[in-house]
């Protein structure tokens, strides 16, 4: 006991302070909803400049302290502030780059400040006299520490219970709008909280400062300790955030004692990150689900018309052909800017185009190179072999990263692949098997054949060369393939992609695996391209740069990349200064927090410029088409009525285009018959669907109607999977699919669409639909994901074209479909449905948003649908005329219990219908009634 | 509770709406809609989903900002400020769902309505008004049942004395019991001499108490005036349909199923 018991006291000290900064980090996480990635750098900003004040000016340690902490802090606070309301709607990764953009433009601003060659020491200015404390001595300075720590952390807990302003925090966290109702501004009480939360943040790194040497890096990275702290805390709990951090400084304290070197040397420094990605890993998933984000509605990329896009191909092709010619001594980095790109590419595949977040890719690379040495150099195994081995190697790493953003959500992806960076780096760069001991480099050998000059500089040069344009010319291949519609769709709307038979899990997976092996491909080539590396090439922290890099660059697949490797390799490489690394992630660091400051329209090329390109060099006939008015055949109410009379009389089946059901084959389609049994689904203590048991018989239309809150769309939910039933069945086709996920239902025939519409929005009408169709084909099968089967191809085209038509969508079909009218986007996510071969279809609300012409439309083609097709539709709807009018019966529910079932005819007369509309308190209590019996 | 929430008596409309334009994105939910509030009166605003009554309370409370007309509180034009502002200038939304904070205990949900001005966090007045709550004053308010939750919703906007109420469905999803209750809590208000707008699903029960009506159809005004001149077959055609009686044959002779195509 008396041997750990120092190492316990030192555990607490440090531990004390990780729980200072983890709190901090928590509250301006839940307060504002954005993870706040340049926490540690407020600390290391904090502590630097008490460095100053304290040390090189010799003021006294208070009001050094003063200034580092609650003048700065607050100072910080408020600029975070700024910035996390500017990017508070905006999409993930670029609300990630934002403040690691601020964090790179810290630690490089400290850099260049301070330099990080020089021993900088703080004394122990909290007293480095020992006391006797249980045996033991114990630092005054370690116990100011602890009670600091303890009492701001006490106080903050007081605060949030008894005074206005911290019950006005926990109401911002619970509903930003009703606190707005009631009176309290959220944006003042968000400030309030960034200035409190950097507040503390400035605190521990001041307190840091004399455990260690002042190192920019360091600093930025131990306070990163408190996102392990945070992550026991669930990102949630104030005090669970502490004791976690306390548990950590303990734990990792203890783990100095036990593993100083061997093969868990590293546990020590990375034991933070370790626990961060256990809880990832492992907690409970309710313990870390906080409430979904409102995210904008994605505008559709504008892309330069094709012969602009060929052209400037062709000319950067000749550029780079003729490179060795001017390059010189600086061939060598040539050749690494071009190797670069292909992990640029490889990022950008999982960044930009599926909407995932990775913040470790330089850990990638650096498994790439290792591997490929040892591949080569200690197994001997032929160059190219080893090269696709290195890649191999990443594989299984990238799909145990993904388990979390399969698990919880992509920003929880984003602090597992942030805690893997720095975990790998700690744990195994310095590990035998990866860079060895010493650190000494890596040999990584060329390649070499007798007939071909591929191992001097200019040889290599062109096989890289070759290699990258392979990559290119596959990934856009890959943007145009079934896997680069399922990915744009992954990041526009992973549960429509779910719902249309596409098991998102393994796409999500897949692509992470793909884009690692890609990146550890590239890093071999550009380890090889230096003859030697060694681990100062892979630090962490430049994962970041790369990441915000590829947020920021303009362009579209694959001239980001290109653009990335450029700046990032060829700037450096072409400028002489000694600090040119650290201005240029200064720089990129700053552009990506200009990024996240401008408006949403200001973040692509001016219209002015796209147009005129547009108008210069896109062919006439590929110009976004004009959009019709919707419902233009209508003139007014009146005559729509006409037309759906004539329709109920078989009047308008004939003009229907027809699409043989069952011509697309390779699906296990049954007969369509859903069948709802005893279902009952309750929300903590309310019922929301109490024993509701329906059916929907294929071929016909089945109406479910009530007021709100009555649980139709809960019923919906549960039918198509989304929501798990506390108890009774879900029959699809006689099949019980209860247990089954949403992708499996969509398989087996379900099909459905959503009140609020879940569109691809950057995807056009066409490419929408015909998800439709390929979602079942790519299932849960990878090979599927990549190649279709022969036929399929012509069999989704004919699918694709046959629901456009059916659905009035046709004439749009190349139109993006954010920039539709609500009327045209219903039909297409109807469109997307009827592509499929769905028996059985889910509508939920569609004419919400519609104007009375556009209902009267969409019922038109409902009816068309079904006597066409055979499908059998569910129909949630508030339109009762249009549930009068396509329905041939109708459920009734109330207060989640089915009041009615029968014809549309006689739900009109019926006396429970009423009550259940108009809530007449007598014929209420008759519907109970009957309802119990 | 009789004199809190009154005040000084009011000269001008509690609430006026003049042009009112809004909507989603592209999506206009409200075409130019008119509505009045008369201090003291209470106003209820009709009409089938998907109408725009929510949006309409929306844009009066200044969630939601109008792309044209004007919203007048006490006479005072409101219509660019936001929704903490106009909490000041007294208007109080209780918005659809539950209008309280659930991870707050009943104290601190009342304690958050009263406005900062005031001295100190006196939540007294509302527990006289509200006597359930009284006993559940540390009960963590998302543990309390949704009638219990509703009547802390209303015992806020009570607290918070505001010139006018928006009640959106208040009632929504309680059982019939808790929706008397509600009701009572209601009628109480109105008594007291409260400004209310209420949105309801139970439309006769609403019109009971209301002393005018507004009918909403599709982002417009279709009916507006004293609540006891709507005759309930007016109701039942908007509400079950718009032209019921035009297309009920054609409804009765969809029973029979269309064929299948083979």
């Amino acid at each position: 006991m008396s041997q750990i018991l120092p190492f316990v006291v030192t555990g607490l000290a440090t531990g004390a302070v990780y729980g200072l900064a983890g709190t901090g980090l928590v509250l301006t996480y839940k307060t504002a909803g954005v993870f706040n990635f340049a926490h540690s750098a407020v600390a290391a900003v904090a502590a630097y400049v008490f460095y100053s004040l304290y040390v090189q000016q010799g003021w006294p340690w208070w009001s050094a302290a003063v200034v580092a902490v609650a003048l700065l802090g607050p100072l910080l606070g408020l600029v975070l502030e700024l910035l996390a309301r500017s990017i508070q709607t905006a999409v993930l990764a670029l609300q990630v780059a934002s403040t690691v953009g601020l964090l790179l433009v810290i630690q490089a601003c400290l850099v260049l400040t301070y330099g990080n060659t020089e021993l900088r020491t703080v004394p122990d200015f909290l007293g480095a006299e020992t006391v006797r404390l249980f045996g033991t001595k114990v630092k005054w300075s370690q116990i100011v520490t602890f009670g600091f720590a303890v009492l701001v952390t006490a106080g903050l807990s007081v605060m949030f219970r008894r005074t206005r302003l911290g019950v006005a925090m926990r109401a911002v966290v619970d509903d930003p709008a009703l606190l707005d109702l009631a009176g309290t501004s959220p944006r003042v009480t968000r400030r309030y909280a960034w200035t409190i939360g950097s507040t503390m943040a400035a605190a521990s790194g001041v307190l840091f400062a004399p455990l260690l040497p002042l190192d920019p890096m360091q600093l930025t990275l131990l306070v990163v300790a408190a996102f392990g702290a945070a992550a026991i805390g669930g990102f949630t709990s104030l005090t669970l955030t502490f004791a976690g951090g306390l548990l950590i400084g303990v734990l990792a304290s203890l783990a100095t004692k036990y593993f100083s070197d061997g093969p868990l040397g590293g546990l020590p420094s990375s034991l933070p990150f370790t626990v961060l990605f256990a809880v990832l890993l492992f907690f409970p998933r309710r313990y870390l689900v906080g409430r979904p984000r409102t995210v904008v509605r994605a505008r559709p990329q504008w892309a330069a018309p094709l012969p602009l896009q060929l052209g400037a191909g062709a000319g950067l092709l000749v550029v780079l052909v003729l490179v060795p010619s001017f390059a010189g001594i600086r061939l060598t980095d040539w050749t690494v800017a071009v190797a670069t790109s292909i992990v640029f590419l490889s990022l950008g595949l999982l960044v930009r185009t599926s909407g995932q977040v990775s913040l470790c890719h330089v850990g990638f690379m650096a498994i790439g190179a290792a591997a490929f040495s040892r591949f080569t150099v200690d197994v001997g195994l032929p160059w190219l072999l080893a090269l696709v081995l290195s890649g191999l190697v990443a594989v299984p790493v990238g799909a145990v990263l993904a388990i979390p953003a399969i698990r919880l959500n992509g920003l929880y992806l984003a602090l597992a692949t942030f805690g893997f960076g720095i975990f790998l780096q700690y744990m195994f760069y310095a590990q035998e098997y990866m860079f060895g001991p010493t650190s000494a480099g890596l040999e990584e050998p060329r390649p070499y054949l007798s007939w071909l000059p591929i191992d001097d500089d200019e040889g290599y040069y062109y096989l890289v060369l070759t290699l990258a344009v392979a990559t290119v010319g596959a990934l856009v291949l890959l943007d145009h393939s079934r896997l680069g519609r399922l990915l744009r769709g992954l990041a526009d709307s992973p549960t429509a992609l779910e719902t249309n038979g596409v098991t998102v899990n393994v796409t999500r997976v897949f692509v992470f695996c793909l884009s690692a092996a890609l990146a550890a491909v590239g890093g071999a080539l550009a380890a090889v391209a230096q003859m030697t590396v060694s681990p100062d090439s892979y630090h962490p922290l430049l994962s970041l740069t790369y990441f915000v890099l590829i947020v920021i660059v303009v362009g579209g697949n694959p001239w980001y990349a290109i653009m990335a490797a450029g700046v990032l390799v060829l700037i450096p490489a072409y400028s002489d200064g000694d600090d040119v690394a650290t201005v240029s992630q200064l720089v990129f660091g700053a552009l990506s927090v200009a990024v996240a400051l401008l408006p949403a329209s200001a973040r692509s090329l001016p219209p002015v410029v796209r147009n005129v390109l547009d108008a210069v060099l896109r062919p006439r006939h590929r110009t976004a088409p004009q959009l019709p008015e919707t419902g233009a055949s209508f003139a007014d109410g009146r005559e729509s009525e006409g037309s759906v009379k004539e329709l109920a009389t078989g009047g308008l089946v004939a003009s229907g285009a027809t699409l043989p059901v069952g011509e697309v084959e390779g699906i296990d389609v049954e007969s369509g018959d859903l069948e709802v049994r005893g279902l009952r689904v309750r929300f903590g203590g309310l019922t929301a669907v109490d024993d509701v048991s329906l059916v929907a018989p294929g071929g016909q239309v089945t109406g479910l109607v009530g007021p709100n809150g009555a649980g139709k769309t809960t019923t919906f939910n549960v039918c198509s999977g989304l929501q798990r039933a506390t108890s009774g069945k879900v029959v699809l086709g006689g099949r019980d699919v209860s247990r089954r996920s949403p992708a499996a239902r969509a398989r087996r025939g379900l099909g459905r669409t959503f009140q609020k519409m879940e569109l691809f929005d950057s995807l056009t009408v066409r490419e929408n639909v015909a998800v439709g169709v390929e979602g079942p084909f790519a299932g849960a099968n990878l090979l599927a994901h990549l190649f279709g089967r022969p036929g399929q191809r012509e069999a989704v085209r004919s699918a694709t074209q046959a629901a456009m038509e059916l659905c009035d969508v046709a004439d749009v079909a190349d139109v993006p479909v954010v920039n539709l009218s609500t009327g045209h986007r219903r039909l297409v996510e109807l469109a997307r449905c009827l592509a499929g071969s769905y028996r059985l279809l889910l509508l939920d609300e569609p004419s919400s948003g519609l104007d009375r012409a556009e209902t009267a439309r969409f019922g038109q083609i409902l009816r068309r649908v079904v006597a066409d097709r055979g499908v059998g539709v569910l129909l949630v709807e508030h339109d009762m005329s249009l549930v009068l009018d396509v329905c041939q019966q109708v459920y009734v529910l109330d207060f989640g219990r089915l009041v009615f079932a029968g014809p549309p005819a006689e739900l009109v007369d019926s006396p429970i219908v009423r009550a259940a509309y108009l809530g007449d308190a007598a014929v209420e209590l008759a519907a109970e009634a009957e309802a119990t019996v | 509770m009789t004199t809190a929430i009154t005040g000084a008596p009011r000269r001008v409309n509690a609430l006026e709406v003049r042009g009112l334009v809004a909507g989603y994105g592209r999506t206009t939910v409200l075409r130019e809609v008119n509505l009045t509030v008369p201090a003291g009166s209470v106003v209820a605003l009709l009409g089938p989903n998907g109408a725009g009554k929510t949006t309409l309370l929306r844009t009066v409370s200044g969630l939601l900002r109008p792309s044209g007309g004007t919203v007048l509180v006490d006479g005072e034009d409101v219509t660019t400020r936001t929704p903490h502002a106009r909490a000041r200038a007294g208007v109080c939304l209780v918005p659809e769902g539950r209008g309280v904070f659930p991870n707050l205990t009943v104290r601190e949900n009342l304690a958050l309505a009263v406005p900062r001005w005031r001295k100190g966090t006196d939540v007294e007045p509302a527990l006289a008004a509200f006597p359930v709550l009284r006993e559940r004053i540390r009960q963590i308010a998302g543990t309390m049942s949704g009638g219990q939750q509703q009547m802390l919703a209303l015992a806020r906007c009570y607290l918070a004395g505001p010139s006018v109420i928006l009640l959106d469905e208040v009632s929504m999803g309680l059982a019939p019991k808790v929706v008397d209750e509600i009701f009572e809590a209601l009628a109480g208000l109105a008594r007291s001499g409260a400004s209310l707008l209420v949105v309801e699903q139970y439309v006769n029960r609403a019109l009971a108490m209301a002393d005018f009506a507004c009918l909403l159809n599709r982002g417009s005004v279709t009916y507006t005036g004293p609540a006891d001149l709507l005759d309930e077959a007016e109701l039942t055609r908007r509400y079950l349909g718009a032209d019921l009686d035009a297309e009920h044959g054609t409804a009765a002779g969809d029973t029979e199923p269309v064929p299948l195509r083979p």
